[in-house]
C-alpha cells in the first residue's frame, strides 16, 4: 500500500495531533491515520468497487493542495475520509480525537430508538444540566437521527412516533463488497464530545441504533456483523422495558397484557456471550465493561414503583454518584421483584452495573399522538456510560 | 426450487424471536435461503407524506443462491400498526423456477394483486407449496401510459434502451402522480420476453449494483435516495415531455405502434415482428470530458482505471484486486521456471 503518500500529507502531520490508531466505526478495522483513503469529490468519479456503484471513488492520494486537502484524479479538492477495508466514510474528528463507542442494546420494541433520539436531542442542548455536550462530527452521516429529532421535537405536526427499526436495508445499514462477498455493516452516529468547561471537544462518541432483532440469538454472523461494536465499546447501555414482562408489570402495578412476554434476560445473556466472544474472554469470565441498564418508559411505572427521578444528576457542580444511587437502588429492587431471572443474569455476567430509570417520550403515545413529548432523564443513561471511564465523573463509582 | 416467504412484525415468529420475523414460508425451505429472503425484506424510508401505495416496493431481483442466480419477486408494503403500535410492513417473496421464468412476464407477476399478501393472518406457520404460476403475458401494444405521461410513447423506447445498457441498473425518475407500476409494466413489455429476465424491475429505488444483474426502477422524484444522489448520477434517467426520444427505430416502433420485437437471428420469415438488437451493456466508465452524460456506470468490478486518463499510480494499485498476491505468484512461477531451465541445461551437459 502506498501509505507514504498519505503520511506525507501535511493534514496528517503533527500540525494537528492525530490519534495513533483508530477503529473504523462501520467495520471496526484497526488502522493508522496514514492508512485512510480519501473520497473523490469530482462528480465524474462515481463508483467504487467496495463501497458501491453509487458511491464516489475512494483513493490513496498522491497530490495535495496547500491546505492539506487531497486532489482527486479530476483535480477536485477532497477532505472526506474512508476506511481502507469497508470504504465507508470515517468522520475526520475520529482521526484527531480518541473515540468512545457506546453499544445500545435491547429487545425489539424496548424503546431504544425513541430514547436515543431524545437523549441526543438533550445532549446537544443541555450542557448545564448534563455537564457535557455533543455536536455532529459529520452532519450528513447523522441525517437519520436529525429526521427523528424533527419528528419528536419539531413543529411539523403528525404523530410523534418513530418507525420500527428495519433489520436490513434502509439507511441504517450499508452493503459493501469485500473480497467478493457482500457484507452488511451498520451505519454509526458519530459526535464530537465536549465536557464541562472544556473549550473544545476531547473525544468522539460513536453510537448505533440496531434493530432489537439483532440481539436475539443467532442474528449476528460474518456477513452481517451488525452488533460487533459489542467487542469494542467502552460501555453498554442496555434498554430494559419493564412493560414487556408480566413479572415487571405486576411488580410496578401495571395490568397484565395478552402478548407473549419477551425474555429480556435471554437478550442480556446473549449480549454477554457476544461481548465475551468478540473480546476473547472465557465463557465463565465476568465482564468489567460498564453496563448501564436504562429502565425505559418510566412514565408508565416510576411513580407507582416510588423510583426517584427528581434532580438532574449530572448538573455541573453536583455529585452524580449520590443522585444516581437512590434511583439505582429503587430500580434494582423492582428488577429483583419483577424478574429474578434478569437480576440473576445481570449478577452472573457484569461487575459494574448502574440502573437508571428513564423515559424517551415522557408519556404514552396511545393518547394524543401528536401532542409534544416530554422526555425524563433520557440522556442520563448515556451520560453515565460516558462518565464511567477513568477520567469520568463516575470513574471510581461502584453503585 | 420454487417457494415463498412472508416477513413481518409479529409478537412471535416461526423460528421464535419477536419483532420482524418470518411469519410463513414454504415447508422444507433451507434455513440459508430463508435468511437470504428475510434479508430482502427491508422497506427503505420514503418521502414525508408518501402514501402506502407510494411506499410499496414491487420488485423482481436476482440473488446468488447455491452459486447460481435465482430470481425473486417481492411485494413489500406498509400494513397498519403492529402489536407495539408502530407502523408495520409485510414482505412477501417468491423464488421462481426456470419454467415460471419462461412463462411469466416479471412485471405482470408483480401486478397480479391477488397473488400478494396485504397482511398476515393467524399464527406463524409453514405454507403449502403453491401450484406453479400460470402463464402471464406482458404488456402488448403501444406504451399508452408513457404517451399520456410524457406526450410520446417513444419516450418509453428511449428509457428502456438507456436503462438496459446501464451496467449497474437505472432509476427512471418520474414526477409525482403518475402510475409508476403501469409505466414499469409497459417498459418491461417493450423487450422480447427473454430480455426481460436479464434485468430486475422495481417501483422503488434499489442501490445500483452490477451483480448478479442490474435492476431497472421507475421511481418518484421525491424519493430521499434520489434527492441524495450525486448530481448527474449516471444511473439516473429523467424522461422529459416534449423532447424527441433517442432510441433505435425498431424500439420506437414497438413503443408507438405496438409491433412485436424479436432478436435479429429469429426475425427471418416472421412478418409481424421487427428485428431488434439489445444494446450492449456498458463496460467502460464515463470518460472525463468526452462521454455522454447519460452513460451509465460500469459493473463495479470493471472500474479499474478509467479509460482516457492516467490516474496516479497509487489509485491504480488501490483498485486492482489484491495486486500483491498476483505479482508474488508471477515471481514464484518465473523463478521456478528459471531453476527448472538451469537444471535441464545441466542435465543435458551431463548427458
Ligand atoms: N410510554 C412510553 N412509551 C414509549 C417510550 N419510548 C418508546 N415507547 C414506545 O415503545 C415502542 C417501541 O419504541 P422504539 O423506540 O421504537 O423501540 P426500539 O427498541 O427501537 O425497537 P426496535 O426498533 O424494534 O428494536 C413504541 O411504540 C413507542 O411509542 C416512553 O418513554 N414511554
Ligand atoms: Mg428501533
Ligand atoms: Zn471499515
Amino acid at each position: 500500500m502506498a501509505a507514504p503518500a498519505t503520511a506525507s500529507n501535511p493534514l496528517m502531520h503533527p500540525v494537528r495531533d492525530l490519534v495513533g490508531r483508530l477503529h473504523c466505526p462501520s467495520c471496526w478495522h484497526a488502522m493508522r491515520p496514514a492508512d485512510v483513503l480519501f473520497i473523490a469529490e469530482d462528480p465524474r468519479l462515481v463508483g467504487d468497487p467496495v463501497a458501491g456503484a453509487d458511491e464516489p471513488l475512494r483513493f490513496l492520494p498522491s497530490r495535495f493542495d496547500l491546505t492539506g486537502a487531497a486532489i482527486d484524479p479530476e483535480g477536485a479538492r477532497c477532505t472526506r475520509l474512508a476506511c481502507p477495508r469497508c470504504r465507508r466514510e470515517v468522520p475526520r474528528p475520529m482521526l484527531e480525537l480518541p473515540a468512545k463507542i457506546l453499544s445500545v442494546v435491547g429487545a425489539p420494541g424496548a424503546g431504544k430508538s425513541h430514547l436515543l433520539a431524545s437523549a441526543l436531542w438533550s445532549m446537544r442542548r443541555d450542557l448545564d444540566r448534563l455537564g457535557l455536550q455533543v455536536m455532529d462530527a459529520e452532519p450528513r452521516l447523522n441525517a437519520r437521527l436529525h429526521a427523528w429529532e424533527n419528528r419528536l421535537f419539531g413543529s411539523g405536526g403528525g404523530a410523534r412516533r418513530l418507525e420500527k427499526t428495519e433489520t436490513s436495508g434502509g439507511a441504517g445499514y450499508a452493503s459493501v463488497r469485500i473480497e467478493g462477498r457482500t457484507e452488511v455493516v451498520p451505519a454509526p452516529f458519530v459526535f464530537a464530545l465536549r465536557r464541562g468547561q472544556e473549550p473544545s471537544p476531547s473525544s468522539t462518541l460513536v453510537l448505533y441504533d440496531n434493530a432489537g432483532e439483532h440481539f436475539l440469538p443467532g442474528a449476528d454472523d460474518a456477513l452481517r456483523p451488525v452488533t460487533r461494536h459489542l467487542g469494542r465499546s467502552e460501555a453498554i447501555v442496555f434498554v430494559l422495558d419493564p412493560t414487556q414482562d408480566p413479572g415487571f408489570r405486576a411488580a410496578v402495578g401495571l395490568p397484565p397484557v395478552p402478548q407473549p412476554p419477551v425474555r429480556q434476560d435471554l437478550v442480556l445473556a446473549e449480549m454477554a456471550a457476544r461481548v465475551r466472544h468478540h473480546r476473547g474472554r472465557r465463557s465463565d469470565e465476568r465482564l468489567e465493561v460498564p453496563l448501564v441498564i436504562a429502565m425505559a418508559k418510566a412514565d408508565l411505572w416510576a411513580t407507582a414503583a416510588r423510583v426517584p427521578m427528581t434532580a438532574d444528576p449530572f448538573a455541573i457542580g453536583g455529585d452524580p454518584g449520590a443522585a444516581l444511587r437512590a434511583s439505582h437502588v429503587a430500580c434494582l429492587e423492582v428488577v429483583r421483584r419483577g424478574s429474578p431471572e434478569f437480576a440473576a443474569a445481570l449478577a452472573a455476567a457484569f461487575d459494574r452495573v448502574l440502573v437508571v430509570p428513564c423515559s424517551g417520550l415522557g408519556r404514552d403515545l396511545a393518547h394524543e399522538p401528536e401532542a409534544p413529548v416530554a422526555p425524563r432523564w433520557a440522556a442520563v443513561p448515556f451520560v453515565a456510560a460516558c462518565e464511567f471511564g477513568e477520567e469520568g465523573r463516575l470513574g471510581g463509582f461502584r453503585p | 426450487m420454487r417457494c415463498e416467504l412472508v416477513h413481518t412484525s409479529l409478537p412471535r415468529g416461526l423460528d421464535g424471536g419477536t419483532g420482524f420475523v418470518v411469519a410463513g414460508r414454504t415447508g422444507g425451505m433451507p434455513r440459508t435461503l430463508s435468511d437470504a429472503l428475510a434479508d430482502l425484506s427491508g422497506l427503505t424510508e420514503a418521502w414525508p407524506g408518501a402514501s402506502d401505495w407510494d411506499r410499496t416496493l414491487r420488485a423482481t431481483r436476482p440473488i446468488e443462491w447455491r452459486g447460481e442466480v435465482a430470481w425473486v419477486a417481492s411485494v413489500i408494503r406498509p400494513c397498519g400498526l403492529d402489536h407495539t403500535g408502530r407502523g408495520n410492513r409485510i414482505a412477501h417473496h417468491r423464488m421462481l423456477e426456470p419454467a415460471e421464468i419462461r412463462a411469466c412476464d416479471p412485471v405482470s407477476l408483480l401486478l397480479d394483486h391477488e397473488r400478494w399478501m396485504a397482511s398476515w393472518k393467524g399464527d406463524p406457520r409453514e405454507l403449502d407449496a403453491e401450484p406453479s404460476l400460470p402463464t402471464l403475458v406482458g404488456h402488448q401494444g403501444p406504451a399508452q401510459a408513457w404517451q399520456s405521461a410524457f406526450g410520446d410513447a417513444g419516450m418509453a423506447a428511449e428509457m428502456v434502451e438507456q436503462a438496459y445498457r446501464s451496467g449497474v441498473g437505472a432509476w427512471i425518475v418520474v414526477p409525482p402522480g403518475v402510475d409508476r407500476l403501469a409505466l414499469l409494466h409497459q417498459l418491461a413489455g417493450l423487450l422480447p420476453h427473454e430480455n426481460r429476465w436479464k434485468r430486475g424491475w422495481s417501483t422503488r429505488p434499489l442501490r445500483p449494483v452490477a451483480d448478479p444483474a442490474p435492476v431497472i426502477a421507475v421511481v418518484d422524484e421525491r424519493e430521499p435516495l434520489v434527492c441524495a444522489a450525486p448530481p448527474n448520477a449516471a444511473w439516473i434517467l429523467v424522461p422529459r415531455a416534449g423532447e424527441a426520444p433517442k432510441a433505435s427505430e425498431a424500439m420506437l416502433r414497438r413503443a408507438r405502434e405496438g409491433v412485436r420485437l424479436t432478436e435479429p437471428a429469429k426475425a427471418r420469415g416472421a412478418s409481424a415482428t421487427v428485428a431488434w438488437q439489445p444494446p450492449e451493456r456498458l463496460g467502460a466508465p464515463a470518460v472525463p470530458g468526452g462521454a455522454s452524460p447519460q452513460a451509465a456506470m460500469p459493473p463495479a468490478a470493471e472500474v479499474a482505471g478509467p479509460a482516457g486518463m492516467a490516474p496516479p499510480s497509487t489509485i491504480r494499485v488501490e483498485l486492482e484486486p489484491a495486486p500483491a498476491s498476483g505479482f508474488k505468484a508471477m515471481w514464484w512461477l518465473l523463478g521456478a521456471g528459471l531453476v527448472l531451465g538451469v537444471l535441464a541445461l545441466l542435465w543435458r551437459a551431463a548427458a
